[in-house]
C-alpha cells in the first residue's frame, strides 16, 4: 500500500515513519502547501493523509471540502488539535480513516495502520466488484411514521441528501451575511416542506444535509417529496429567497438502514447507507439534478418511472436521474 | 347611532376591543390639540362637530381628554376606528399639515388589532385581514362599488361536458373537489381570493402586495399541483385538464360575485376561451411587465393571430426515455 502523508510537522511526520519499515508499504511525505499539485500526479491507489493542525478554520474547511469533492479519492484526516467537531460527517462526506490528538499522543501501532489500510484496500475492491444487493433482502421497515420508532435501533428509511450547489462560488462571491440568509432559508424550506411530508432533517451543515423518512416496506413516500421540490424549483427561487443569487440544489434519495439516533446525537454513527448517499451527493450527482438509487425506483409510483432516465452506476449503485422540467 | 350614511359596513368588520379603545383615545390626547383632532376627524366624517357631540358649550374650552374619547366612540360606532388608526399611523410617520407630530401607543395599538385578526400592511398603509386567522372576500377592507386594480386568475376545466358524461357524478363532483382544493391552496397562500367556483372552473382575485407575481406563481403552481394529482391521485380514466388566464386591470369591487360585471373579467375570460389551449396559462402583456424576471423567464410569447400580445407557461420536460 503507497501511502502519501501532507504534513508541516516532523513530529506527525515521525508518527508514520515506522510504516516505511514493514513491508508492503510505502510512504512519502509532502509539505501542506503542495496538496492540490500533487493530488493531481498521485495514482488513484495511493492513500493519503491530510495533517490539518496549521490550517485556519476557513482553510480547513475548504481543504475538506476539496478532499471530498476529488472522485476515487482515498484519504485520511489527521486532526491533532482535535478541531473536527463532528468526526462522523468526515466519514459520510468520502473520509476513510481518522488520526485524532488521542490516537497521536499513544502512538499509532502497525497493526492498527494494517487494519485501516487493509479497510480501504477492501472497500476499493468492493467497490469494483459490488454487484447490487437488494435491500428487501435486509428490510427493517421503520413503519409509515415516527412512532414506532426508538432511539439506538436499526431500520430501514428513505435518506434523502440535499445540497446547495456551487456553494464554493458563494464564498468568493457572497458576503457572510447574504451566506447566512441564504443558507437559513434553504434550510427552512427544506424542513418546512419535508416536515410537512414526514421527513425530519437528521444531519444538516452550512449548506445541506440528510433527511430521514420513515419507510414502511410498500412504498417510498419521499419520492413525491423530491419530485415537488424540482418541479416547483423555479417558483422557490423566485418567491422564498431572499435575494437574487444563483439557485440550484441537488438531491439523492436512497433506502438504507441505519441505527437511528436523535438528531444532534449522530456524531459517532457508522452506517454503510449513509457512507453511500454522501459520496453518491457529494460525488456522483450533478448540480441541479435529484437521483434515486435502482432500491428507491423499485418503491416509487408506476406513472412517476417514465420521468426517470438511467444514470449510470456509482460505487456499485444503479443510478437514476429525474428528468428535468424546463 | 350610525354618524356615517355610506354602505360600508363591512368594511373593518372587527370586534373592537375596550382596551383599543383606551389606547387610541391616549394616542390622540396625547399627541394633538382639540383643533387637529378635528381636521382629522372630517377626514372620516365630513361636518363633525365636538362641540355639539360631546355636549361642551361653544365658548368653553374642551380637555383633551373628553374631545378624543368622544371622537374615539364616534368612530368606534361608525366602523370606521380603523381607518382612523392608518391615519394615525400616518401622521406619526409623515407628519400632518406640515407639523410633525409623536403618536404614543401606537405599537400597542398595532398588537391588539392583530388579536383580533389584522395586520398591518405598511405597502398599502392600512390594517387588512391576517390570512391566518381570516379570509374575506374583501380582504377586510375594500369597500362596495368602489374601483381598485386587481389581477385576476381564471381557471376553467377541458371538456367538462365530456367528463361529466363518461363519469359518474360522486367521482367527477369528487375530482372537482379536489381541483378546488388546489386551486384555493395556490390561490389563498399568497393572499388571494377564490371568488367564485363554479362546476368547471372559477376565478381568483389577488390585490394587494406583489400581486400579479402571486397570480403567475399560484397560476404556475396550480398546473404543477395538476400533473401530480392526474399520475398520482386522479380517479378518472382521463387526466383533467385545465386552461388558465391572468390577467390585470381595473375592477369594481362587489360582494355579490353575481354583480360583477366589467371589462377586466370580460377579457380574462376571453383570453382564457379563445386563446389558452389545455395545460397552459397565459398571461396579458400588462400583468407579464410587471412580473419579477425569475418568472417571466419562464413564459414564452403566444401566437394569437391578433395585436393582442399573450404570453404562456406550460410544464415541458427534457427529452429522454427511461
Amino acid at each position: 500500500m503507497n501511502i502519501a502523508v501532507f504534513s508541516d510537522s516532523k513530529q506527525i511526520a515521525s508518527s508514520f515513519t515506522h510504516l516505511q519499515e514493514k513491508k508492503g508499504f510505502t510512504l512519502s511525505v509532502y509539505p501542506c502547501d503542495t496538496l492540490k499539485s500533487r493530488i493531481k500526479e498521485l495514482e488513484k491507489s495511493v492513500f493519503i493523509y491530510v495533517d490539518l493542525s496549521l490550517y485556519e478554520e476557513g482553510e480547513r474547511v475548504r481543504t475538506l471540502r476539496y478532499l471530498a469533492g476529488r472522485k476515487g479519492l482515498h484519504y485520511g484526516i489527521v486532526d491533532p488539535k482535535g478541531a473536527i467537531k463532528d468526526v462522523a460527517l468526515l466519514f459520510f462526506s468520502g473520509a476513510s480513516d481518522y488520526i485524532g490528538k488521542e490516537l497521536l499522543r499513544e502512538g499509532m501501532s502497525t497493526a492498527r495502520m494494517k487494519k485501516a489500510l487493509l479497510t480501504v484496500q477492501k472497500q476499493l475492491a468492493e467497490t469494483k466488484d459490488r454487484a447490487l444487493t437488494p435491500v428487501s433482502s435486509a428490510l427493517i421497515p421503520s413503519g409509515k411514521s415516527w412512532k414506532e420508532i426508538k432511539s439506538g435501533k436499526e431500520y430501514t428509511f428513505s435518506l434523502m441528501f440535499i445540497e446547495l450547489d456551487h456553494h464554493g462560488e458563494f464564498r468568493k462571491n457572497l458576503g457572510e451575511d447574504l451566506i447566512n440568509a441564504v443558507t437559513s432559508s434553504f434550510k427552512k424550506l427544506v424542513e418546512k416542506r419535508m416536515v410537512m411530508d414526514g421527513g425530519r432533517i437528521w444531519i444538516w451543515n452550512d449548506f445541506g444535509g440528510l433527511i430521514l423518512f420513515p419507510f414502511d416496506g410498500v412504498e417510498c413516500a419521499a419520492v413525491l417529496s423530491c419530485f415537488r421540490l424540482m418541479l416547483n424549483r423555479k417558483l422557490i427561487h423566485a418567491e422564498e429567497l431572499p435575494c437574487r443569487v444563483p439557485f440550484s440544489f441537488r438531491i439523492v434519495l436512497h433506502i438504507g438502514n441505519t441505527v437511528y439516533r436523535q438528531k444532534g446525537k449522530t456524531g459517532t454513527l457508522v452506517s454503510d447507507s449513509i457512507n453511500s448517499i454522501y459520496h453518491l451527493g457529494k460525488k456522483f450527482a450533478r448540480p441541479g439534478n435529484f437521483y434515486i438509487t435502482k432500491e428507491v425506483f423499485r418503491y416509487i409510483p408506476e406513472k412517476l418511472k417514465p420521468y426517470f432516465l438511467s444514470a449510470g452506476e456509482y460505487e456499485g449503485f444503479a443510478v437514476l436521474r429525474m428528468k428535468l422540467p424546463l | 347611532m350610525k354618524l356615517r350614511l355610506d354602505d360600508s359596513e363591512e368594511y373593518y368588520d372587527m370586534r373592537v376591543s375596550g382596551w383599543l379603545v383606551h389606547l387610541t383615545t391616549r394616542a390622540l390626547a396625547e399627541s394633538m390639540d382639540i383643533r387637529t383632532m378635528t381636521h382629522l376627524v372630517r377626514k372620516m366624517l365630513p361636518n363633525y362637530d365636538i362641540y355639539k357631540r360631546t355636549g361642551f358649550p361653544s365658548n368653553i374650552a374642551i380637555p383633551n381628554k373628553n374631545a378624543a374619547q368622544q371622537i374615539v366612540s364616534d368612530l368606534k360606532q361608525s366602523a370606521l376606528l380603523l381607518p382612523f388608526i392608518n391615519l394615525l399611523i400616518e401622521i406619526g410617520d409623515t407628519g400632518f399639515m406640515g407639523r410633525r407630530y409623536k403618536v404614543p401607543h401606537l405599537r400597542e395599538i398595532v398588537a391588539e388589532i392583530s388579536k383580533a385578526g389584522f395586520v398591518y400592511d405598511s405597502e398599502f398603509k392600512l390594517f387588512v385581514e391576517d390570512p391566518f386567522v381570516r379570509k374575506t372576500s374583501n380582504w377586510g377592507v375594500l369597500r362596495e362599488s368602489e374601483e381598485y386594480i386587481f389581477t385576476l386568475l381564471r381557471l376553467d376545466i377541458v371538456g367538462n361536458s365530456d367528463l361529466v358524461r363518461k363519469h359518474s357524478q360522486e367521482l367527477v363532483q369528487s375530482t372537482y373537489t379536489d381541483l378546488r382544493i388546489i386551486v384555493q391552496s395556490a390561490v389563498e397562500k399568497r393572499n388571494g381570493r377564490l371568488w367564485n367556483w363554479e362546476g368547471d372552473g372559477g376565478l381568483g382575485a389577488f390585490y394587494f402586495s406583489q400581486k400579479n407575481n402571486a397570480a403567475a406563481l399560484s397560476a404556475i403552481e396550480i398546473t404543477h399541483e395538476l400533473f401530480i394529482y392526474n399520475h398520482l391521485f386522479c380517479k378518472l380514466e382521463v387526466p383533467v385538464r385545465v386552461r388558465i388566464a391572468v390577467h390585470s386591470g381595473h375592477c369594481q369591487f362587489r360582494h355579490k360575485f353575481e354583480e360583477f360585471n366589467n371589462d377586466t373579467l370580460k377579457q380574462t375570460i376571453e383570453m382564457e376561451s379563445k386563446y389558452t389551449p389545455p395545460d397552459t396559462v397565459t398571461f396579458s402583456s400588462n400583468v407579464y411587465t410587471m412580473l419579477d424576471s425569475h418568472i417571466a423567464e419562464q413564459l414564452t410569447p403566444l401566437k394569437t393571430g391578433q395585436q393582442l400580445m399573450l404570453y404562456s407557461y406550460a410544464l415541458r420536460w427534457e427529452e429522454g426515455q427511461s
